[in-house]
């Protein structure tokens, strides 16, 4: 059963998230900041992440680019989530080495689609 | 008619060599024939005296001859012999011709030569015959007449001696006697000649001493005609000449001296001016003099300027023009004090050399320095040893000139500059006027900077601005988009993926509080907008402090009763002219935070005290989390938010205190925030008592 990681510092958001990929079979974790984050990926390494940008301490860029660098994670997919509203978002997520990318709002049922798609990926 | 003086000597020379010709010629004519005559009788007797010497020296010849020829033989002797006899003959016949009258003489001559004469003749005869015989008788014959013969030859010759003696001393005697005469005559016709040579030199001295006299006296300046002399010479010609140059000398001597009057007179005036270009001259020499001082003067007075043109930072500025003015005014102490117009105070920006360490203030009027920029007009001051400085800037010296300098630019008092030095050298008119320039130099350049600075101040207020406005947006974006996912992604389980009813009631609540929170954000956002605008409506009335106090703590205990809410409100506390609603929403902003912020059972207590003659304050006390010290300064900001995980658990839009600082400041009062992390926060407001409007 893949394991998923929700990173995002409001409730509301973490709880959306979890609503939508609860019935899909995942096993699910969350986190409301990055530092919390970095331990619980150490500990279940998940094999996915989705992650805010906008987060106290460790922002969400910082905590992908960890996940990329480091050979024991970098084969973990992030999606990452952003509410700014510029352009560079997209290609500062890239540049983290992010696999996908959603601004908020955004639809669950895409989301849905995007997490079963990187999945199989992975297991291919 | 005139005799020219060459014509005079001339006549003269020619009447002379004439006189002499003709003594000449007469002493000639008379005496020559008679020297003629005695020198013919001369001649005849030399001529006489030598053949009758011949003759005997024939006789003798011919003798010794014949006898030679009777020795030897020799028939030459003979033919000698033929010619001594021809010759003998000749003479004699010439002596005869010589005296034809004469014939004693003749007789005599005759006689002396006969019987030699006949001898030879007959001795020749004999030798042409061959006869010698006959030659020896015949000498033989002779030689009885011989002696005779020669002593009749030889008496001969010597009556003809004495003759012709006679006949020359007669003919010396007549030519010694013409040439005596002819030597008289000669000398007095030189002694004419003489005569009249000096006869016309007298003339001609005449001419001249006249001529010589004119000549002195003109010499001596005295133009004198010379006199007319008569002579109708050449010097009478000569002297109407010189007259003539007299008389033109001493017209041109008139017309010299008119002219020499005029040259004197063009000199005076030539002096005259000469003078005035002196004087002129002098003036230049000193305007230029004055001049090079002032330029100088200027040089320095430019490369100052221009160093304060170039100097455009305040600070530098300051510094430059404190230096350069303390230097041009030879002081020790000064002062650049800058203007605030909002407080009406002086404040020394940079000093040197006073007794204050640290800035030194004054109020308009207070002091030198406050009436220098009351008045805007320069002042001097003096202090002398023991006096006090109370009045102006107080300088480390015992006694000094001071000069206080008001900075003006467009009519606007920026500054003053107060420069002070030791000893009573006193600034002087010219020092002080230069300083003046100097001061308005500085007052241009320091507008200059302080305008740069204000701009520089305003561009950097508006590239934080707009630096805050894009980062407003970003935030803006970020917390309508977070509460609009949650709704948006909700809604969309709900329709696409209906859960079972719980589940549907859960996501339902959610989309209700995201809705509520969203609400609040546009309309504190709003709020914000319109205070920022300046379209935030404030009405003011007299307000009771304690009683909005009192109802809003009741209506806080009653939304959180986890908490303990109290008041503390100084007894008389003054009636303020203000909004009480917007009052009210400060101190309900504030209360929420600091429930929101506090742990259950924590006391939240809120104070109203008067805190001056001019306002009230109010201040809310919590015991919660507090502020770290780093978030302080940011935490009226709009959005700020303390950055911790534990806060985001806790709702809010992060504007509530940013909207609350505006409506204080738009009431006229003030916000301020207290607080240590961990331990709580005080946030107190004030409110002015008179109902003083900021803005």
């Amino acid at each position: 059963m893949a394991k998923i990681l929700i990173v995002d510092d409001e409730p509301a958001i973490r709880f959306l998230i979890s609503a939508t990929l609860e019935d899909e079979g995942y096993e699910l974790f969350e986190a409301a900041d990055g530092l919390e984050a970095s331990e619980l990926i150490q500990e279940n390494r998940p094999d996915l992440v989705i992650l805010d940008v906008m987060m106290p301490g460790l922002t969400g860029y910082e905590l992908c680019s960890r996940i990329k660098q480091d050979p024991v994670t970098q084969k973990i997919k992030v999606i990452m989530l952003t509410a700014k509203a510029q352009e560079q978002d997209k290609l500062q997520s890239r540049q983290a080495g992010a696999d996908y990318y959603l601004r908020k709002p955004f639809s669950p049922m895409e989301l849905t689609q995007v997490v079963a798609d990187l999945l199989q990926k992975t297991e291919q | 008619m005139k005799f020219r003086i060459q014509t005079k000597i001339l006549i003269g020379y020619i009447l002379i060599i004439t006189a002499m010709a003709g003594v000449i010629i007469g002493v000639h004519v008379g005496s020559n024939a008679r020297i003629a005559a005695a020198r013919r009788m001369d001649d005849r007797y030399r001529e006489a005296e030598n053949l009758a010497a011949q003759l005997m020296i024939y006789t003798r010849i011919g003798e010794s001859n014949i006898e030679n020829f009777l020795v030897d033989g020799n028939r030459q002797k003979l033919i000698r012999l033929k010619q001594l006899q021809t010759e003998s003959q000749k003479n004699l016949n010439r002596l005869l011709l010589l005296f034809p009258g004469d014939s004693q003489i003749k007789t005599a001559i005759q006689d002396s030569m006969e019987s030699t004469v006949i001898y030879f003749y007959a001795v020749t005869k004999a030798a042409e015959s061959g006869d010698i015989r006959q030659i020896k008788e015949e000498r033989a014959g002779y030689q009885k007449q011989l002696t005779r013969s020669l002593q009749s030859q030889l008496n001969v010759l010597n009556n003809l001696s004495a003759k012709h003696d006679k006949a020359a001393a007669a003919y010396m005697a007549l030519s010694r006697e013409a040439y005596l005469i002819t030597l008289v005559l000669t000398l007095l016709l030189a002694l004419a000649a003489i005569i009249v040579g000096l006869f016309i030199a007298r003339g001609i001295t005449f001419s001249l001493n006249t001529l010589m006299k004119s000549i002195k006296a003109v010499n001596k300046g005295q133009y004198q005609l010379a006199a007319k002399t008569n002579t109708y010479d050449e010097f009478e010609d000569m002297i109407d000449a010189f007259n003539q140059m007299v008389t033109t000398i001493k017209n041109h001597e008139l017309s010299l001296e008119e002219k020499n009057t005029e040259l004197q007179a063009q000199q005076e005036s030539l002096a005259a001016q000469n003078e005035e270009i002196l004087a002129q001259q002098d003036q230049i020499q000193q305007a230029f003099t004055d001049l090079s001082k002032h330029e100088e003067l200027l040089g320095r007075l430019y490369r100052f300027s221009q160093s304060l043109t170039e100097t455009i930072e305040l600070n530098k500025l300051v510094q430059n023009a404190l230096n350069g003015m303390m230097k041009e005014a030879d002081a020790q102490v000064g002062s650049f004090l800058l203007y605030d117009e909002d407080s009406s105070e002086l404040t020394s920006k940079m000093s040197m050399g006073l007794i204050d360490s640290g800035s030194v203030k004054f109020q308009l009027n207070e002091g030198l320095v406050g009436r220098t920029a009351a008045e805007r007009k320069s002042l001097i001051a003096r202090f002398n040893e023991g006096q006090l400085q109370s009045e102006g800037i107080r300088g480390k010296l015992t006694m000094a000139s001071e000069i206080y300098l008001p900075l003006t630019s467009d009519n606007q008092l920026l500054g003053v500059i107060a420069l002070g030095r030791s000893g009573k050298n006193d600034f002087s008119e010219e020092e002080q006027k230069r300083l003046i320039s100097l001061a308005d130099q500085i007052a241009v350049a320091l507008h200059n900077s302080l305008a740069h600075l204000e701009i520089k101040q305003s561009l950097k207020r508006v590239q934080e601005l707009d630096k805050l406005k894009s980062e407003l947006i970003n935030t803006v974006s970020h917390e309508l988009r977070t509460p609009l996912a949650s709704i948006y992604g909700f809604a969309e389980l709900l329709l696409k993926k209906p859960p079972e009813a719980t589940k549907a009631k859960k996501y339902l609540t959610t989309i209700y509080h995201e809705s509520q929170r969203l609400g609040e954000l546009i309309n504190n956002f709003l709020d914000l907008q319109r205070i920022e605008a300046g379209r935030f409506e404030v009405t003011k009335q007299p307000v009771h402090l304690t009683e909005l106090i009192q109802s809003n703590i009741q209506i806080y205990q009653g939304q959180s009763p986890i908490h303990t809410l109290a008041a503390k409100i100084e007894p008389n506390l003054p009636q303020v002219l203000t909004d009480p609603d917007r009052v009210s929403q400060v101190l309900g902003n504030l209360l929420s935070n600091a429930l929101k912020y506090s742990p259950a059972g924590g006391l939240i207590e809120v104070r109203a005290f008067k805190r001056s003659a001019a306002e009230v304050a109010i201040a809310v006390y919590d015991h919660g989390l507090g502020i770290p010290k780093e978030a302080l300064a940011n935490i009226f900001h709009p959005f700020f938010r303390v950055d911790n995980s534990d806060r985001r658990q806790i709702g809010g839009t992060g504007l509530g205190l940013a909207i609350c600082q505006r409506i204080m400041h738009t009431l006229g009062g003030t916000i301020e925030v207290q607080s240590e992390h961990g331990r709580g926060s005080i946030f107190t407001f004030t409110i002015p008592i008179s109902g003083y409007t900021g803005s």
